[in-house]
């Protein structure tokens, strides 16, 4: 159906055949290829920018990753290169010879099959093995190398630089220098030289737990300085209690120094009561009754219908709530005091704002509006970086777990602000409750 | 509007081409942001905006997809309503008293208005309102398209238009007992 908004359609689609001299050619066009240039730069900058994330978390997988390694082989597994010849130690296994061959040769196996993540020492041979000690038995200490050699044989045919002791529970793979010297006491009992020792108790070879991974969350408070933009609104503009959530992962350096990189949420809420008087504002009634004439002669009364409009005094109230959500990725470094089971720390870094989600919602003259990221005519924060300084307390129920309280203070460095004069830096305070966990 | 071969020229790198295009289109583009923008010292800056854009992403143009005349438009069109988002148009900023106090434009039938009728009642129109008039009305998205540019609802969109409508009406008062038929929009 044509209406009268075609008209204004019409008319407005209209080539204006009258262009500005100001929009020739040859004055647009040095503008035209700056913006040209600027574009560009601005475009390779935000590359940048995710080559700085990527290689960031690519940083923080391979930590992970680095870690797992470490400690995923069995504690009582030892490396000739890296651990010092155990001259002095002595090995009591707890299980007899002939459950040696049948249940440990699984075990072997499956040794073997990891032993290409182990190095071994070279220089070890079975005849350089001296018979030392009068107490020796040669009978049982014959019988008891040949069902070690029997076993390493069927172990390890191709590789006979290593030697492997078995002992039960656990699986033992030991460096062994030049000369170790096999005894046996029993037959069901085979020691090295005159000394025994337990298999390593498993807080003798502890390595100090450097990793940690932290979450946390818990409340918000936050200034957005939005009143700089529009000064009149500052007095009724509030800020409303927020929350955050935080997964950071934290990895020890020298003399307890950490860094510590992490993903956060933050949410950040505001809101606008604003009341205001109005003193000309037009009312229109439409098809109201304007007058009523009353025909003396006739009798007749005619009434006359119409529009009226006329101004009146009104208050004008407006509320405007604001939710901002942030996806951050801190990255900061420490240092950490402990005491028994208490540890407190400190830190500084910066907090990159990777993702931003804007949601506001204005109800004003009986109307709500709807406004998402790209309405906010206000603030864009994505890209954003800020400053960040925090503390926490933990206090750990084990050797892994720990609670811990939290305090965190952010302020970010760049301009929030779309308007151009305009400076609106929002300054963040976290309060929050964890756990942690050590590795 | 701008001949293929010039816009092949153009995909090309080939800068006298440049003129060439520039030439044919700016009275177009001109009066797509002189409805947009408002304020006149902006908009040289944002037809420079414009075809700094237009000419980095010309490649991605594929004459298949539709006509150079509706990519040219969607380009501007958006360009004009970045400029707001960035602050560049003062418009964001006006208090909210603005509906209230704008001026109704002289009593004429609606489809009687002249060209600077209709532009000064627009520019009169609050902002949230005239962008949504100009999209739907004007450039004839549909309430979808419009929401994913201002970032709002369809159903906001709907909304606003409705509310423009009647600001419209309520500022163009009847002359000669003409009634203006709003429905069927």
């Amino acid at each position: 159906m044509a209406s009268d908004f075609d008209h204004i359609k019409n008319k407005m689609s209209e080539e204006s055949n009258s262009v500005p001299p100001s929009l020739d050619w040859e004055r647009m066009e040095n503008g035209i290829f700056q913006k040209m240039q600027n574009i560009q730069k601005k475009e390779s900058g935000n590359y940048d920018k995710l080559k700085i994330i990527v290689f960031l978390l690519l940083c923080l997988l391979t930590i992970c990753n680095r870690s797992q390694r470490t400690f995923s082989f069995p504690e009582y597994a030892y490396s000739i290169q890296n651990e010092p010849s155990p001259k002095n130690n002595i090995v009591t296994p707890k299980s007899t010879t002939s459950s040696i061959n049948s249940e440990n040769d699984t075990k072997l196996q499956t040794l073997n099959k990891q032993s290409t993540l182990k190095k071994i020492s070279k220089n070890f041979y079975f005849d350089a093995i001296p018979t030392k000690g009068e107490k020796i038995n040669k009978q049982s200490n014959f019988i008891a190398r040949k069902a070690i050699k029997t076993n390493l044989q069927k172990a390890l045919p191709k590789n006979k630089e290593q030697l492997v002791l078995i002992s039960t529970p656990t699986t033992i793979t030991l460096p062994l220098p030049n000369k170790v010297f096999f005894v046996e006491n029993t037959l069901e009992e085979i020691s090295i030289i005159d000394k025994t020792i337990s298999p390593p108790q498993k807080s003798s070879i502890e390595t100090p737990l450097k990793n940690s991974i932290h979450l946390s969350s818990g409340i918000g408070f936050w200034d957005n300085n939005f009143g700089n933009i529009i000064p009149e609104y500052a007095s009724f503009e509030q800020t409303i209690l927020s929350y955050y959530g935080a997964l950071h992962f934290t990895r020890e350096m020298k003399k307890n120094y950490f860094f510590s990189l992490g993903i956060q949420y933050q949410q950040l809420e505001s809101r606008l009561d604003w009341t205001t008087m109005i003193e000309d504002y037009e009312i229109i009634l439409e098809d109201t009754i304007k007058t009523i004439q009353n025909n003396l002669i006739t009798g007749e009364v005619q009434t006359i219908r119409g529009d009226v409009s006329f101004n009146v005094n009104a208050q004008r109230n407006v509320r405007h709530f604001n939710k901002i959500q942030l996806y951050q990725i801190p990255l900061a470094v420490g240092k950490r005091w402990k005491f028994k089971n208490w540890e407190s720390s400190i830190q500084i870094g910066a907090a990159l704002n990777l993702a931003s989600f804007y949601q506001g919602r204005t109800i004003q003259s009986g109307q709500v509006i709807e406004l998402q990221k790209n309405s906010n005519p206000l603030i864009e924060n994505q890209w954003k970086i800020h400053a960040i300084v925090g503390g926490q307390i933990s206090y750990y129920l084990d050797n892994h777990i720990g609670i811990s309280a939290n305090i965190e203070y952010q302020r970010s460095l760049d301009n929030w602000s779309k308007n151009q004069g305009v400076n609106i830096f929002p300054t963040i305070l976290n309060l929050g409750l964890g756990v942690n966990y050590r590795f | 509007m701008v001949a293929p071969s010039v816009i092949a020229l153009v995909k090309k790198g080939e800068q006298s081409a440049f003129k060439v295009m520039y030439q044919s289109s700016i009275a177009y583009v001109y009066a797509i942001v002189k409805r947009y923008i408002e304020n006149e010292s902006n908009r040289e800056d944002i037809i420079q905006e414009i075809y700094a854009r237009l000419f980095l992403s010309i490649k991605n143009y594929d004459e298949t997809k539709g006509d150079f005349k509706s990519w040219l438009r969607k380009i501007v069109v958006n360009q004009c309503l970045e400029s707001y988002r960035q602050g560049k148009s003062p418009k964001y900023l006006v208090p909210l008293e603005v509906a209230s106090n704008s001026n109704a434009v002289e009593e004429h039938p609606l489809n009687e208005l002249s060209k600077e009728e209709i532009e000064n009642l627009l520019s009169n129109m609050p902002e949230g309102y005239r962008q949504i008039f100009m999209l739907v009305i004007i450039d004839e998205y549909s309430h979808k398209e419009v929401g994913k540019m201002l970032g709002i609802s369809p159903e906001t969109s709907r909304s606003q238009l409705s509310r423009a409508k009647n600001w419209i009406k309520k500022r163009v008062s009847y002359s000669n007992k003409q009634k203006i038929m709003l429905n069927g929009f």
